[in-house]
C-alpha cells in the first residue's frame, strides 16, 4: 500500500495552506427548544457508548493480544495444534473488530486506523516482498509496508491458502522460510494490538474518554458542538454497515452490480471461507446497538412497529443456517442458494433506512448521505 | 448545454456577445423540445443516466454500471451526452439518447474521474477533473471531442478537483479543488480533513498556466461546485468537513475581486448540515440559488448586495438551473420531482414532472 498513510501524516505536517484569514468564525449555536429531548440523546449515548461501544473495543482489544500470544506460542512450537490456534484466534479476532463495524467514527478512522486493522485485499506483491527479502521482519519494517501488508487481511493471507490443507500451509513455516513468515505474522500481530488498544483507550473513561465526548456534546465536549452530530453520525454508521452487508460484501460478490456471473474472489475473506461469518459479526455488532437502548428509544418514542420489524428482521438472521457455510464454495457451486439470504440483508438496510433513520430523526437521504 | 452555458446563452441573445462558440453550436443547430439530461437512481439503487423531455414527460434513459455525478451535452454530436463518473471511477460514459448506444470514456494510469468536466470553447477539447492519486495531486484531463483520446493533462494546482467551468472569456479554466485527499484503495474515504487545503483556481486552457488562486478562511469548507455567471462572477457551493458550525456554506467571487462568503445567518446555516449541492444564477434579477439537501431548503441571496434573501423548504433538492424562457429556476430533487421556482416572486409555481422511483442526482443540464 506505497505507504500512503505515512506519506499522508508527513504531507499533512508539510503542507502549509496559507489563507485570508486566521480563525473561522464560529457562530454561538442558537439554544435548542428541545431540551429535553437533547437530555434523553445524551443519556442513550452514554449508556451505548459505556455499555456497548466501550465493551465491544474491549472485546476486540482483549482478542488481539491473544492472538498475539497464541502467535507468539505458535512461532516457538510450530505444530499444528498452535498452527490451528492461531487461525481459530483470527477468525475470533476479524469477528471481535466486525462487531464494531458500525461504529467506524472517532477514534476508529482517526488517522484511518481501520484501514490499518483490515484493508483488503491485501496486498500480495508487498507481502511477498517482504517475504521474500533478505530482512528481518520487524514491527517497524511492517509498519512502513502500509496499511496493504498489514492487519486481519494480510494475516489471513498468511495463515490461509483455499488450494491447500492445513497440514500442507503449515509446512511454510518449517525452516528459514518458515521463520521469516513467523516474523512476518508475529510482527502484524503486534501492530494490530497496538491499534486497537489505541481505539480501546480512546474511548474508555478512565483514558480518552470519547464516551464522554459524544455524551457531552453541546455542552462542554471539545469534538461536537450539537447533540445531533454524534447521533447523526452513530445512524449514518449503522445504516453503512448494513448497506455495507448488502451491496459490498453480498451484491458485487453474487454479481448483483454488474449483471454477471458471481464473483466469488471479490469475497472479502474468500482464502479462509470467513465472509458470513464476518457479516454474522456485523449483524451482532447491530443487534447489541439496537438492544443496547436504540430498540427502546424507539418504543418510547411512538415508533413501535420500526421497532417491532427491527426485532423480526434480526431475529430472522439467528435462524439463518447459510451464516454457518463457506460462501466461496456457494457461489460456486449453488449461487442462487445465497438469494434469500442476500435479500433479507437488503430489506434491514432498507428498514435502517426509510424507518428507523427517520424514527431517530436523522436524514438519509440519496445526495445528502454521500452525494458528493 | 450546461446550465452555466444555457445562462450564457441566455445572455449571449440579449448582449450579442461572441461567447462560447462551442456551446452556442447546439442551440443554432439542433432546436428541439425542452429537454434535460441528469444522472439519477431508482428505488433499488441501480444507476441511469436519462433525458426527460419536459413537454411530454417522456424519460429516455440506459442503466449504468456505475454511479455518475454530472452531465453535458455533447457540444457538436446531435442526440449525445457525456455522463461523469464519481470518485473513484475510472470510467465516464457518452451515451446517445436516440439510439441508446453508449461508449466509454476511460481513464489514464493511476487517475480517477472526479465527476465534472467542460469543453473547451473550439469544441475539439474536453477537460475533466482527476485525481493523480500516487501523488496526491490534483489534475486536469484533456480529451479530443470526438475520439476522447487522452492528449494531456495540466495541474489542478491543489488536491481534490471537483467542479470545472470554462470561463466567459472562453479561455479561461476555473476549478474546484475541494482540497479533500483520497486514494482509490481507500473507497471514498477522506484522508486529510484535518490538513485540507481547498483553493479555486483560474488557468489558461491552452497553456495550464496557473493565471489566480484563491482561498477561504476557514481550510474545512470544500470549494465544491462551481457557477459562473455571463459577467464572470463565480458563485462556489461549499461542503464543510469539521464539526462545528462554518460561517457560511456559499462563497462569491465579483470578477477581478476576492473570493468571500455570502452572509447567511447562523440559524440557518445550522440547518443545513454543512452541505451545499447546486447552483444557478439569474441575470435578470441577479438573484443566486443553491440546494441544501441536507438541509431540504434552497437558498436566496441577492448578488447585487450580496444579502441573503431567504430560504425556501423543498424536499432534498439536488440539481438546479435557470429557464430564462420562463424566468424562473428549475429544480431537481430526489423526491423524482422537476418543479419551478419564479425568479421573481422566489415562489415555487408548478412541477413539470414527478417520479418518486427517479431519484436525481446532484446536478443536471437543460437543452432545448
Amino acid at each position: 500500500m506505497k505507504k500512503i498513510i505515512f506519506s499522508l501524516i508527513v504531507t499533512g505536517l508539510l503542507v502549509s495552506c496559507s489563507h485570508n484569514s486566521t480563525k473561522p468564525s464560529v457562530e454561538p449555536l442558537a439554544v435548542s427548544t428541545s431540551v429535553g429531548r437533547e437530555d434523553m440523546q445524551r443519556r442513550l449515548l452514554k449508556k451505548l457508548a459505556l455499555q456497548t461501544i466501550v465493551p465491544l473495543y474491549q472485546q476486540f482489544y482483549e482478542h488481539t493480544a491473544l492472538l498475539n500470544n497464541n502467535i507468539s506460542s505458535f512461532c516457538l512450537t510450530p505444530n499444528q495444534q498452535y498452527f490451528n490456534q492461531v487461525r481459530n484466534s483470527w477468525a475470533q479476532t476479524v469477528s471481535a473488530w466486525l462487531r464494531a463495524d458500525a461504529l467506524l467514527f472517532g477514534p476508529a478512522i482517526e488517522e484511518q486506523l481501520d484501514f490499518f486493522i483490515y484493508f483488503y485485499p491485501a496486498k500480495k506483491r508487498i507481502i511477498n516482498k517482504l517475504l521474500n527479502g533478505q530482512e528481518t521482519i520487524t514491527a517497524e519494517l511492517v509498519a512502513q509496508a502500509g496499511v496493504g501488508g498489514q492487519g486481519l487481511a494480510t494475516m489471513e493471507y498468511l495463515l490461509f491458502e483455499r488450494n491447500l490443507s492445513s497440514e500442507e500451509i503449515l509446512q511454510n513455516y518449517q525452516g528459514q522460510n518458515g521463520k521469516q513468515r513467523c516474523q512476518y505474522l508475529g510482527a502484524t500481530a503486534f501492530l494490530l494490538q497496538q491499534h486497537a488498544k489505541t481505539i480501546y483507550d480512546a474511548w474508555r473513561p478512565e483514558q480518552g474518554n470519547y464516551a464522554e465526548a459524544i455524551s457531552r456534546a453541546g455542552l462542554d465536549s471539545l469534538i461536537y458542538t450539537e447533540i445531533q452530530q454524534p447521533w447523526a453520525e452513530l445512524i449514518n454508521k449503522i445504516f453503512q454497515s448494513a448497506e455495507k452487508i448488502s451491496s459490498n460484501r453480498l451484491a458485487l460478490a453474487l454479481g448483483k452490480k454488474t449483471e454477471s456471473q458471481p464473483k466469488p474472489y471479490k469475497l472479502e475473506a474468500w482464502r479462509s471461507g470467513h465472509t458470513l461469518a464476518n457479516i454474522q459479526a456485523s449483524l451482532q455488532g447491530l443487534r447489541r446497538l439496537f438492544d443496547g437502548g436504540l430498540l427502546d428509544w424507539l418504543k418510547q418514542n411512538g415508533h413501535q412497529i420500526t421497532a417491532e420489524n427491527l426485532t423480526h428482521t434480526m431475529a430472522d438472521f439467528d435462524q439463518e443456517k447459510l451464516l454457518h457455510t463457506d460462501l466461496f464454495h456457494l457461489l460456486q457451486t449453488n449461487p442462487d442458494a445465497i438469494d434469500p439470504f442476500y435479500k433479507k440483508s437488503k430489506v434491514l438496510t432498507r428498514i435502517i433506512k426509510h424507518d428507523f433513520a427517520k424514527a431517530m430523526g436523522v436524514q438519509l437521504g440519496f445526495n445528502d448521505n454521500d452525494g458528493d | 448545454m450546461k446550465r452555466r452555458h444555457f445562462i450564457r446563452l441566455g445572455t449571449i441573445a440579449i448582449t450579442g456577445l461572441a461567447l462560447g462558440a462551442c456551446t452556442s453550436r447546439i442551440t443554432t443547430s439542433h432546436v428541439q423540445q425542452p429537454l434535460i439530461y441528469s444522472a439519477f437512481d431508482d428505488d433499488e439503487g441501480h444507476h441511469h443516466f436519462g433525458l426527460l423531455n419536459l413537454q411530454t414527460q417522456q424519460l429516455r434513459s440506459v442503466k449504468m454500471a456505475f454511479r455518475g455525478h454530472d452531465v453535458l451535452q455533447h457540444p457538436t454530436r446531435p442526440n449525445r451526452a457525456i455522463l461523469f463518473g464519481r470518485r473513484p471511477e475510472t470510467r465516464c460514459c457518452e451515451v446517445d439518447f436516440q439510439t441508446l448506444e453508449t461508449r466509454e470514456i476511460n481513464i489514464s494510469a493511476h487517475r480517477h474521474f472526479y465527476g465534472h468536466g467542460c469543453f473547451s470553447a473550439d469544441c475539439l477539447h474536453l477537460f475533466t477533473t482527476e485525481n493523480d492519486f500516487n501523488r496526491a495531486r490534483g489534475v486536469i484531463g484533456i480529451r479530443d471531442t470526438i475520439t476522447f483520446q487522452h492528449l494531456g493533462e495540466f495541474p489542478s494546482y491543489g488536491i481534490g478537483p471537483h467542479d470545472i467551468q470554462l470561463m466567459p472569456d472562453g479561455k479561461t479554466l476555473v476549478i474546484a479543488n475541494g482540497g479533500i485527499r483520497t486514494h482509490p484503495d481507500f473507497g471514498r474515504r477522506k484522508l486529510n480533513l484535518n490538513s485540507m487545503c481547498p483553493s479555486l483556481v483560474y488557468i489558461d486552457s491552452e497553456s495550464g498556466k496557473k493565471l489566480g488562486q484563491y482561498t477561504l478562511p476557514d481550510p474545512q469548507l470544500s470549494i465544491r461546485h462551481l457557477l459562473i455567471t455571463p459577467s464572470g462572477d463565480v458563485g462556489v457551493a461549499l461542503q464543510y468537513q469539521g464539526k462545528r458550525l462554518p460561517a457560511s456554506l456559499v462563497a462569491w467571487q465579483k470578477q477581478g475581486q476576492a473570493l468571500k462568503l455570502l452572509d447567511t445567518p447562523a440559524t440557518v446555516i445550522r440547518a443545513l448540515n454543512g452541505y451545499m449541492a447546486d447552483l444557478a444564477f439569474a441575470p435578470t434579477s441577479n438573484i443566486l440559488l443553491a440546494t441544501s439537501p441536507r438541509g431540504n431548503q434552497i437558498m436566496v441571496w441577492d448578488t447585487n448586495n450580496e444579502r441573503y434573501l431567504k430560504n425556501i423548504p423543498v424536499t432534498e433538492p439536488s440539481g438546479v438551473f435557470f429557464l430564462e424562457q420562463e424566468n424562473s429556476f428549475v429544480i431537481s430533487n430526489s423526491a423524482g420531482k422537476i418543479m419551478a421556482l419564479d425568479a421573481e416572486t422566489l415562489q415555487l409555481t408548478k412541477t413539470f414532472y414527478q417520479n418518486s422511483a427517479v431519484k436525481w442526482d446532484n446536478h443536471m443540464q437543460f437543452y432545448s
